[in-house]
């Protein structure tokens, strides 16, 4: 059973395609977006920032609202290392998804547009472990991935430099709930939040 | 102030535990027990404060007196009755390790050192069983040691509140005598201000046989910083966990580094609250595994007293 944000969102997509073709000009929206990201559980981790890339294909549906689809590749990025009774330890992720979802843009007369995206994401998270009883020891490392569906959001502003070529800079957040709640007593949630610049090119 | 709050008994009993790791004399050791140096010996120090329904414990091993550290997936798991606690926190004092239990002064506790790598990791934020690492039990593992509370202490002198103007006074600590072979220690954590300045310490004396009386010197307890022996008295690794103690004093409003600062006002000359916490300890017992080891349970109370100096002119 979807739940019932998942089932919104997916009518929401397939109304946007009946939408779209019924629509006599067709417009697309290519973004490419190199990324800053800070992950978050909810259980006292303290990962380090990394980058990943996020490039994402749109069709307009009619002024303010396009339909997009696209893939992230997120940097492997490390926990700090950490001792506890059982030795020294530390945690490192590494995700990749792809997304599908809305974006909402509302342009001004002045070359600057502000927009939002929403949608859903499926990611493949990896989490790695890297332990030693002590220093004389030589480390252990075991890893285990799980694919999830998430959500995303996002907001932003865009500057036209051209009619179809627009430098864009955006606030977002994705979230990954209940990641190994498969196969584990200890299941957590994921949030990135990212801070990103890219460029869209439309045509 | 005429009672001890619930979090400050438990840093109480934490202050307890550090002190009656260490040593009262004037001493430049490393404030580990004092066990046969050689071969394989445990430490296990726990204590239930009156009226708490947890005891305290801390649990270390030495080989050849150098601290053992449990890895992998080692560690104690102590036992009372059906309740059972693992001791995961550092134990600073004693090197090893420490945790609480909930128990009833009529229960006997059981430790042992046990091996779950699972539950070793338990406090990690990420899936320990998806990550599963397990390097198998260490040569540790099976061993126990066991240790009973002595009856609670029934302090009848001094009242709370009770008010003490000269160090050439004393303090008589009366209490009701145990049928045991028990021994009694006092611990003092004291609170001092002048108007414009404090400054907060602890002191910890062996009281000796369990009589039901005891006469404390207030020059025991009250120092004068002018003493060059104090700052030696009060070693860091008991003014680090004093700080614990302080912080509740202050709610959270104390310099993180005041005890490290040393002293500012001179409580010879100042207004002290001085928390008696008075303990009735027993020996507990190991076994064979170990060559040697010191195990001790106490119940404890306390009473919060004044120390005010006539006003000097």
């Amino acid at each position: 059973m979807r739940p019932a944000w998942l089932q919104l969102l997916l009518a929401a997509s397939l109304c946007a395609c009946s939408a779209a073709s019924s629509a006599t000009d067709l417009r697309w929206r290519f973004d490419i977006d190199t990324r800053l990201i800070r992950y978050d559980t909810d259980r006292g981790d303290d990962f380090h920032s990394t980058q990943g890339l996020a490039v994402r294909a749109g069709l307009y549906l009619n002024h303010y609202l396009s339909l997009e689809a696209g893939a992230v590749l997120n940097n492997r990025v490390i926990d700090d290392t950490r001792k506890d009774i059982a030795g020294y330890y530390q945690v490192s992720l590494e995700q990749q998804g792809l997304l599908l979802g809305l974006r909402a843009s509302h342009r001004f007369t002045s070359p600057y547009e502000v927009f939002a995206r929403l949608g859903l994401s499926h990611a493949r998270t990896e989490l790695a472990v890297t332990e030693a009883s002590d220093d004389s020891t030589p480390p252990v490392s075991v890893s285990a991935s799980d694919r999830t569906l998430g959500y995303y959001i996002a907001f932003g502003g865009a500057h036209f430099i051209t009619p179809t070529i627009e430098a864009h800079l955006e606030l977002g957040r994705e979230t990954q709930p209940d990641l190994f709640s498969d196969r584990s007593r200890y299941p957590f949630d994921l949030d990135a939040l990212s801070l990103a610049f890219g460029i869209g090119i439309l045509f | 102030m005429s009672e001890i709050n619930l979090t400050l008994k438990k840093t109480l009993a934490v202050i307890i535990l550090s002190l009656l790791s260490t040593s009262c004399e004037i001493s430049t050791d490393d404030n580990l027990p004092a066990t046969d140096a050689r071969g394989l010996s445990i430490s296990v120090i726990t204590n239930r404060h009156e009226d708490e329904t947890t005891a305290e414990v801390s649990a270390a091993v030495y080989q050849d007196g150098i601290p053992v550290e449990l890895t992998g997936g080692d560690l104690f798991k102590v036992t009372s009755g059906a309740e059972s606690s693992y001791l995961k926190m550092p134990a600073a004092q004693i090197r090893g390790y420490a945790g609480s239990i909930e128990t009833d002064s009529r229960e006997t506790l059981d430790i042992e050192i046990i091996h779950d790598a699972i539950i070793a990791r338990e406090d990690r934020w990420y899936p320990v069983d998806a990550l599963f690492i397990d390097p198998g039990p260490g040569p540790l593992v099976g061993r126990r040691a066991s240790a009973s509370f002595p009856d609670p202490v029934r302090l009848t002198a001094p009242q709370a509140s009770t008010e003490y103007n000269s160090i050439d006074g004393q303090i008589d600590l009366q209490w009701i005598a145990g049928s045991g072979n028990e021994s009694m220690n006092l611990v003092a954590a004291v609170d001092c201000s002048d108007g414009l300045s404090t400054s907060r310490y602890g002191i910890q004396r062996d009281l000796g046989d369990d009589d039901g009386f005891e006469p404390v010197p207030l020059s025991d307890i009250i120092v004068d910083n002018n003493n060059p022996l104090f700052n030696s008295y009060i070693g860091p690794l008991a003014q680090v966990l004093l700080q614990q103690l302080l912080n509740e004093l202050s709610e959270g409003n104390i310099d993180p580094d005041f005890v490290v600062r040393k002293i500012e006002a001179n409580p010879l000359e100042s207004r002290c609250e001085i928390w008696l916490v008075l303990q009735r300890v027993r020996k507990g017992d190991f076994d064979d595994g170990f060559d040697d080891g010191d195990i001790t349970a106490s119940s404890s109370t306390d009473v919060q007293v004044i120390y005010s100096p006539p006003a000097l002119f």
